[in-house]
């Protein structure tokens, strides 16, 4: 019973192949390719047919028809897949309008709802909003909702007030061209839900679910997250690029891989009794998913990502958390300059040292909002952490990953880390549902790869002296001992499927790991191995450049066993930030009429490098 | 190395030009051409409305009516209408009596359940072909597709504005000179190339030069502001920064002198497929063949390329080889490459994601 899984990202399109091997599901195969909703293809179905011969060529499988069908149920010959499911996390997120009765109430509850897939809030109407019918009307209209989500009112309870913001709503949206429409998901007053289907009738498509606050005292909104997946299905068909296309071709539709993350996590921690966490930092979008054994927290953010919302995600944290991950000066203008160009060439990955710390920098001042949001707190604890995305599994050294993963959420305590370098993630939170034995196998045959285990020693370190002693005892081998001096990494090696017994002893006054001076724990390897953290907790609090110069590539070089790349020292020396368009010099708005000259001085050569002197036609004749 | 489809970024002089032009997002319209259709560069393909303010007026409760009924049978106006502002939108035809006049000029967008919905109207977007060429798509509602043969050059961000007009190189003399010329620069009306970065005197000199439009390879990115409120598009080649133009897109343009161009400054949005871009109707020499989009573009050793990011930004190259193994950068990262060689005999490894196929 094998799985064809494809995950539609911003930048890339992945393609799984999940089959069983020995009457065991495994991952057997896997593909990338870039996602083809740009020049000069604008079609996502073009992706689909690249990623699929490329897993053709790595599977020796054959997945479509000869006209580009994917074949499903898999045939005699092992061509095909028995189950076939897209999900997307790429492009523009659903743009949805709230409309509620009170907003600490039925619209809270209709935000939740909401925030486990991609949906940028676009307005929220309701009661208190201090607005006439007119300035609700426009609020609707100018406000391009893929899809309209009314709630209000518990079951049984008052109805005139709903059946007020329905009376707008049904005006409003009858003002929208025909092919705009958005879809209707109405989760409020069940009483009232045929009067909904009766307002609506002609004026637009409507899913009703059930109440997502039938009482005051009760929440209730996977009957509405169902309904928002419904939506986003229509949505994708409905958004240009091919998804129309892709919809029809998955007997599911596209669904968000956004859900694999809190799917995924909530498995893993009921299943260990375990705090799980799954990060993942992309270029349009950020997830974070918080497991308990009881229950998932999660955030999903679609204007915070390193590439198409690099520039929103900048808006959001203020230059001043970049620099905090910079061990060099850069002015502002550098920083935003840098930003910019990553939102217009999503792709571009950095090629020099500086590059690479200013990604870097986004990348962990993004998931240090996602931490943010749902209150994890700056060094946090937890037994494993799973990290997907390009932006952490494309550094080409597992060691590195790790090291962004660590820090990206300020971990502390003892975490088994893991990467999902092939968007398993996604995958498998699409099958959960249908194929729950699959998830299972496959996360239990090392789905995800075993980065290894850290022991992050928390507080303010002594730089240089002894932090941890850690003794490691495996059977067959000799117990050895080490020692981790404070603002330093040791790796230990530790294979993969490799376990050992610790007991740490954590040295060096207001220290601790998992809240104790001495534990004894049991630990996994990985492709990494044992990684004994001593720098301490919070990171680099209350850091110059020139201090996070000597640290930051260090702790590059400890944990990937690469050479440290030091920082020049001229990186280091203050500069002076450009100077802004003055207000005075900004015309109001300059008409083409307006002539002469501004009276200023004109402007000093700014040094730059000289391109290449060859012309077109060279280059095309090599 | 397995199969790459690099990102393409065309700077052509002699291409297919496959040139989507479609009405603002927020813009309901009409396409006004059909397939197969030959178009000018001043011919209007779509015509379109923003959405303006939308007006309720409650007839009901002015007439202090008891139903809706009673309103209709008062009504003057239908869906659709235009009226003018103080035009009597109900009440009795005679002209006597109590009238209920219509508060703005606009359209009459809804009538019923008491209420006369009246929207504002904008000023008509007459949206032009930009290019001479042939209709191959209507996209309904939006624009077209126009498939014309020419040179083209796409840049990676605009302000939003479009120009139709002649190009001018900025030449040895720089634009700042112009401003104590006042009358009949040779800027005045044109689209100006830079070869460096856009400063924010060179936007100010531009504005009181009356140009058409601005070419330059970068800018700061602090200068948007500043780009954004200016009359004349302005398009950026290369990104934000102090990247100065290529040498090989430079020669473009100085072939192309005086010749029309349209500069589409299409301001990217985050989930915008759209680009801008400059384009002029040329037509093929000789045995010059035009070269064609290819969608199915793979990565090959002769390319010609552009280098994006790092110390190399904005250079153009040929591709020598894609080797199999993942290549360690300076920068410590490992990812797969190209080897390519620049000006000068000058051989670098290149990220694969940091190429750019120019055409």
């Amino acid at each position: 019973m094998s799985i064809l899984a494809v995950d539609f990202g911003s930048v890339h399109t992945r393609a799984l192949l999940i089959d069983q091997v020995n009457g065991v599901y495994q991952l057997v195969g896997f593909a990338r390719t870039r996602t083809t909703d740009d020049f000069p293809v604008q079609n996502v179905t073009v992706g689909l047919g690249r990623v699929l011969n490329l897993l053709s060529d790595t599977s020796g499988r054959n997945f479509t028809n000869p006209d580009g069908r994917v074949i499903s149920p898999e045939l005699p010959d092992r061509s095909g897949a028995d189950t076939f499911v897209v999900t997307a996390s790429g492009g523009r997120p659903l743009r949805a309008l709230v409309v509620g009765l009170m907003p600490s109430i039925s619209v809270a509850s209709a935000l939740k709802a909401l925030s486990n897939t991609y949906v940028t809030v676009v307005e929220t109407l309701h009661l208190a909003d201090g607005r006439d019918f007119e300035g609700r009307l426009n609020a609707v209209l100018h406000a391009y909702p893929d899809v309209v989500f009314i709630v209000g009112g518990t079951d049984g309870g008052a109805a005139t007030p709903v059946l007020e913001l329905l009376h707008v709503m049904r005006l409003s949206l009858s003002l929208v061209d025909r092919r705009r429409r958005p879809t209707v998901i109405y989760a409020g007053n069940a009483a009232l839900g045929q009067d909904v289907i009766t307002q609506f009738e002609g004026v637009a498509e409507v899913l009703i679910a059930e109440n997502v606050r039938p009482d005051m005292k009760n929440e209730s909104v996977s009957s509405a997250r169902a309904m928002l997946s419904r939506a986003f299905n229509r949505y994708a068909e409905r958004r240009g690029y091919g998804f129309a296309e892709l919809a029809s071709l998955a007997p599911s539709g596209v669904m968000p891989s956004a859900r694999g993350y809190v799917t995924i996590a909530g498995y893993l921690a009921q299943s260990k009794r375990e705090r799980v966490i799954a990060l993942d930092v992309g270029s349009g979008a950020s997830i974070l998913a918080v497991a308990h054994s009881r229950d998932t927290d999660f955030s999903i953010r679609t204007d915070l990502g390193v590439g198409h919302n690099a520039q929103s995600l900048l808006d959001a944290v203020g230059i001043d958390e970049i620099r905090h991950w910079l061990p060099f000066e850069a002015t502002r203008s550098e920083v935003r300059n840098y930003t910019a160009n990553k939102a217009l060439r999503p792709s571009v990955i950095p090629s020099n040292l500086r590059e690479l710390y200013l990604e870097h920098a986004l990348l962990r001042a993004a998931a240090g909002v996602m931490g943010r949001s749902t209150g994890l707190g700056n060094a946090p604890e937890a037994d494993a952490l799973i990290l997907g995305g390009a932006a952490f599994n494309d550094t080409g050294n597992s060691g590195y990953t790790a090291l962004l993963g660590l820090d990206a959420l300020g971990m502390s305590g003892v975490t088994r880390l893991y990467s999902d370098p092939y968007g398993l993630t996604a995958a498998l939170g699409a099958v959960a549902a249908s194929r729950s034995e699959a998830v299972v196998q496959v996360l239990d045959e090392g789905g995800y790869a075993e980065l290894g285990t850290a022991v992050c020693v928390s507080g303010r370190v002594r730089p240089d002296k002894p932090v941890l002693r850690v003794s490691l005892e495996q059977p067959g081998h000799p117990i050895r001992e080490f020692t981790v001096n404070g603002g330093h990494i040791q790796v230990i090696s530790l294979g993969i499927g490799e376990r050992a017994k610790l007991k740490i002893r954590v040295l060096g006054g207001g220290l601790e790991v998992k809240g104790k001076r001495s534990l004894k724990v049991e630990v996994m390897g990985g492709v990494v191995g044992l990684i004994l953290d001593g720098r301490g907790r919070p990171l680099l609090q209350h850091t110059t450049p020139t201090q996070r110069a000597d640290l930051m590539p260090r702790w590059v070089a400890e944990i990937t066993g690469d050479e440290k790349r030091n920082i020049p020292a001229e990186w280091l020396k203050a500069l002076n930030e450009p100077k802004l368009p003055s207000e005075s010099s900004r015309p109001k708005k300059v008409s083409r009429r307006q002539r002469g000259g501004s009276g200023r001085s004109k402007s000093e050569a700014v040094p730059v490098a000289e391109p290449s002197d060859v012309s077109l036609d060279d280059l095309r004749n090599g | 190395m397995s199969i790459f489809y690099p990102e393409q970024r065309p700077a052509h002089k002699l291409a297919v030009i496959q040139r989507e032009v479609t009405l603002p997002v927020d813009a309901s319209g009409v396409v006004t051409v059909i397939n197969d259709q030959r178009v000018d560069v001043r011919d209007v393909v779509a015509r379109g409305l923003v959405p303006g303010k939308f007006v309720v007026v409650d007839a009901k409760a002015f007439f202090k009516l008891k139903t809706t009924a009673e309103v209709d049978e008062l009504l003057l106006v239908s869906v659709d209408d235009e009226v003018d502002e103080l035009k009597p939108l109900a009440g009795q035809n005679s002209g006597r009596g109590k009238r209920l006049f219509s508060p703005v000029t606009g359209r009459v967008a809804s009538v019923g359940d008491g209420l006369i919905v009246v929207e504002q109207l904008n000023a008509v977007i007459d949206l032009e072909a930009g290019l001479r060429g042939r209709v191959t798509e209507v996209k309904a509602g939006r624009g077209a597709l126009i498939e014309a043969t020419g040179t083209q050059i796409q840049g990676v961000w605009g302000n939003g504005g479009r120009a139709i007009a002649v190009i001018a190189n900025e030449g040895q003399n720089p634009i700042e000179s112009a401003k104590v010329d006042m009358m009949g620069s040779r800027f005045s009306s044109a689209v100006i190339v830079l070869r460096r970065p856009v400063t924010e005197e060179i936007l100010e000199v531009a504005a009181s030069q009356n140009v058409a439009g601005l070419i330059a390879p970068s800018m700061s990115v602090d200068l948007v502001e500043l780009a954004h409120i200016q009359p004349y598009p302005v398009m950026l080649i290369e990104g934000f920064g102090e990247m100065r133009l290529n040498r090989a897109v430079a020669q473009v343009f100085q072939d192309l002198e005086g010749m029309q161009v349209t500069l589409d400054a299409v301001q990217p949005e985050v989930w915008d497929a759209r680009r801008p871009e400059a384009v002029m109707n040329v037509q093929p020499k000789g045995s010059d063949v035009p070269a064609r989009p290819s969608p199915n573009l793979t990565l090959r050793a002769g390319m010609a390329v552009r280098v994006v990011g790092g110390d190399y930004s904005g250079q153009l190259g040929s591709v020598v080889n894609l080797p199999n193994e993942l290549v360690l950068l300076d920068n410590g990262l490992r990812v797969p490459c190209a080897l390519v060689e620049l000006g000068g005999d000058q051989q670098i490894y290149a990220p694969l994601t940091n190429l750019e196929v120019i055409g």
